[in-house]
């Protein structure tokens, strides 16, 4: 069987979205990228996230437990799962980073559906980011402008060689630019985190902060703009006057955030202090906020939340169609829910364990193409094809700009949208 | 692979320096590090009490690592795929304009570095600029390497 390439392919892994990936492809399977990081290509051959040579475990057939899991069809398992939705008082509607936007959108309307609860995976940061550029009326740049001007990259709270590898080689640091023809010569880097790690060797200044801080730092941050006394402050002041001269000096910087800022459950606080501290420097210069998303379509699901419901906080459908809510996280009213759809993440692992207990005593419908500790606990389970390599879908880069995601190869598992959708149309006929 | 010193190979060598490798024992471990030659090349090594000595050499000098042209030794275990060195490298900038806004080089673009199924390859080693010694030595690739794959001999 011939080779067949496909060329400029968008990468599901990040929120990165490199769209300029070229796979190789022989009798359906992957021969060879190009192009593609470590992260990358463990998703195109289905393998562990950095570890290309260890298969993940993919669920082959749908699942149903009784007294233990055994295998079933897809109509008996949709049976199944729309018995356990529509037989729930306040579902929760779960994850969703990792599917397409369609897909999101069928995930939404059977929240509303419901009268359940829609909360995408990380919505604490996000949504505080996103209420936050609403209340303002900040500059909002894509990456590509970052790259022409930007010459101060300041990373907070994430390490992006980690959690997007080509973010500082595509779109901030080192590609030469319109106005920056000299690459990475032309531009400074600052790097604030808790422990010091391989952006501090590539950074010009590299703070470490104790963990919980931040906030306190950036507070410091804000009243050496202002021009007042820091005496109290207990940390390492020289690096951050060092620092803030800077800042104040350049015509055009970026400061991307990452999860490091959702530690300890300070992220509002935290976002609320760095978006202060933005404010600040856009008083004397010209400075954007981006987050680092390490899923591939989180930008997605918080702009559907504000196209469909003019709010980027998660959506509590049983008050006031779910409009109104004021809450970051609807975690907290977990105790509440009495089944749970999870699409494509993996809650026993990323949860705290004083959530994610809660979901034990819970029945639970899983869609994910892989086996997962969430697998070990729920009562239904749809294996699915895996979207941007498998199935096609649209995806939001961390910009807000929307990419098509293209099939490479052929499945015999269906999409989650189209099992998500099969699962709506079940609820509209019982619901109408 | 950490960065060898010579004196690191040297306290294995016999230290004799009888020179019938051509060679001082310092300039021998030298040589080492450049790959220009092997341990086998000297005939004391060779002997049954330097057997340990060998053995440790040719484990510190790993037997996979094969000096190219342009002296660039590539660990592929510690590479992540993160590109900054296709994007930094000037020739890659001369042959792709891919390369020089961080876009990956095209399919068929013939660059020096690109990155394949993941991790850093050298394609085309004659074409980078320290494989010409006229030219002046680049070290960009190894420096801006944020995991160390990239080391120079």
């Amino acid at each position: 069987m011939s080779e067949i390439l496909y060329e400029s392919v968008v990468c599901p892994s990040c929120g990165c979205l490199c769209d300029d990936i070229d796979v190789v492809v022989e009798e359906n399977r992957v021969k060879s990228i190009r192009n593609v990081c470590e992260w990358g290509i463990s998703k195109f051959l289905f393998t562990k996230k950095f570890t290309p040579n260890v298969k993940r475990g993919r669920v082959e057939k749908p699942m149903i437990r009784g007294k233990t899991l055994t295998e079933t069809d897809y109509e008996t398992a949709i049976s199944r799962a729309v018995d356990i939705l529509k037989g729930s008082k306040k579902p929760l509607i779960y994850g969703l980073t990792n599917s397409g936007y369609n897909a999101q959108k069928i995930a939404l309307n059977i929240a509303r559906r419901l009268k359940g609860l829609f909360e995408p995976r990380g919505a604490a940061l996000l949504s505080s980011y996103y209420a936050a550029m609403g209340d303002s009326n900040f500059y909002v740049a894509p990456l590509e402008e970052i790259r022409n001007n930007a010459d101060l990259i300041i990373y907070w709270g994430c390490n992006p060689i980690h959690s997007t590898p080509r973010h500082l080689a595509r779109y901030s640091v080192y590609p030469r630019g319109r106005c920056k023809e000299r690459g990475s010569q032309d531009r400074a880097v600052f790097t604030v985190d808790v422990a010091e790690n391989e952006m501090g060797k590539l950074s010009r200044r590299f703070l470490q902060v104790e963990r919980g801080t931040d906030s306190l730092v950036m507070e410091t941050m804000m009243k050496l703009l202002r021009g007042e006394n820091v005496e109290d402050y207990k940390g390492d002041i020289a690096t951050i006057e060092n620092m803030v001269r800077q800042m104040t000096k350049v015509s055009y910087g970026a400061i991307f955030f990452g999860l490091g800022l959702s530690a300890r459950g300070n992220a509002v606080k935290n976002i609320e202090n760095l978006m202060a501290l933005v404010k600040e420097l856009n008083g004397k210069t010209r400075f954007v906020i981006l987050p680092l998303y390490d899923d591939f379509n989180t930008s997605g699901v918080i702009q559907l939340l504000i196209r469909e419901l003019k709010n980027p906080m998660p959506a509590d459908f049983s008050v006031d169609h779910g409009a109104k809510n004021s809450k970051y996280s609807l975690l907290e009213n977990l105790h509440e829910v009495d089944a749970a759809l999870v699409v494509g993440d993996d809650p026993f692992w990323s949860l705290p364990s004083e959530k994610s207990d809660l979901l034990k005593e819970i029945p639970i419908v899983l869609i994910d193409p892989y086996w997962t500790r969430t697998t070990n606990k729920a009562q239904v389970i749809f294996p699915t094809a895996v979207t941007g390599i498998e199935a096609e879908g649209v995806a939001y880069r961390m910009d807000g700009l929307p990419l098509k995601l293209k099939k490479v190869l052929e499945s015999e598992y269906p999409s989650d949208e189209s099992i998500l959708g099969e699962i709506y149309q079940r609820l509209h006929k019982e619901f109408p | 692979m950490a960065k060898l010193s010579m004196y690191q190979l040297y306290q294995y060598l016999p230290k004799t320096d009888c020179e019938k490798c051509g060679f001082s024992c310092m300039g021998f471990a030298n040589r080492l590090i450049s790959r220009d030659i092997k341990p086998e090349d000297c005939p004391f090594l060779l002997e049954p009490e330097y057997s340990e000595s060998l053995t440790e050499l040719n484990r510190l000098l790993g037997p996979e690592v094969e000096k190219e042209i342009t002296g660039l030794i590539i660990d592929q275990e510690k590479c992540n795929g993160c590109g900054i060195c296709v994007t930094v490298c000037e020739v890659n900038m001369e042959k792709s304009r891919e390369a020089e806004s961080g876009r990956g080089p095209g399919f068929s673009d013939d660059v020096v570095l690109r990155i394949d199924n993941g991790k850093i390859k050298l394609v085309d080693p004659h074409s980078c600029r320290r494989a010409n010694p006229s030219s002046h030595i680049c070290r960009a690739c190894a420096e801006l390497c944020p995991t160390k794959a990239i080391s120079l001999v």
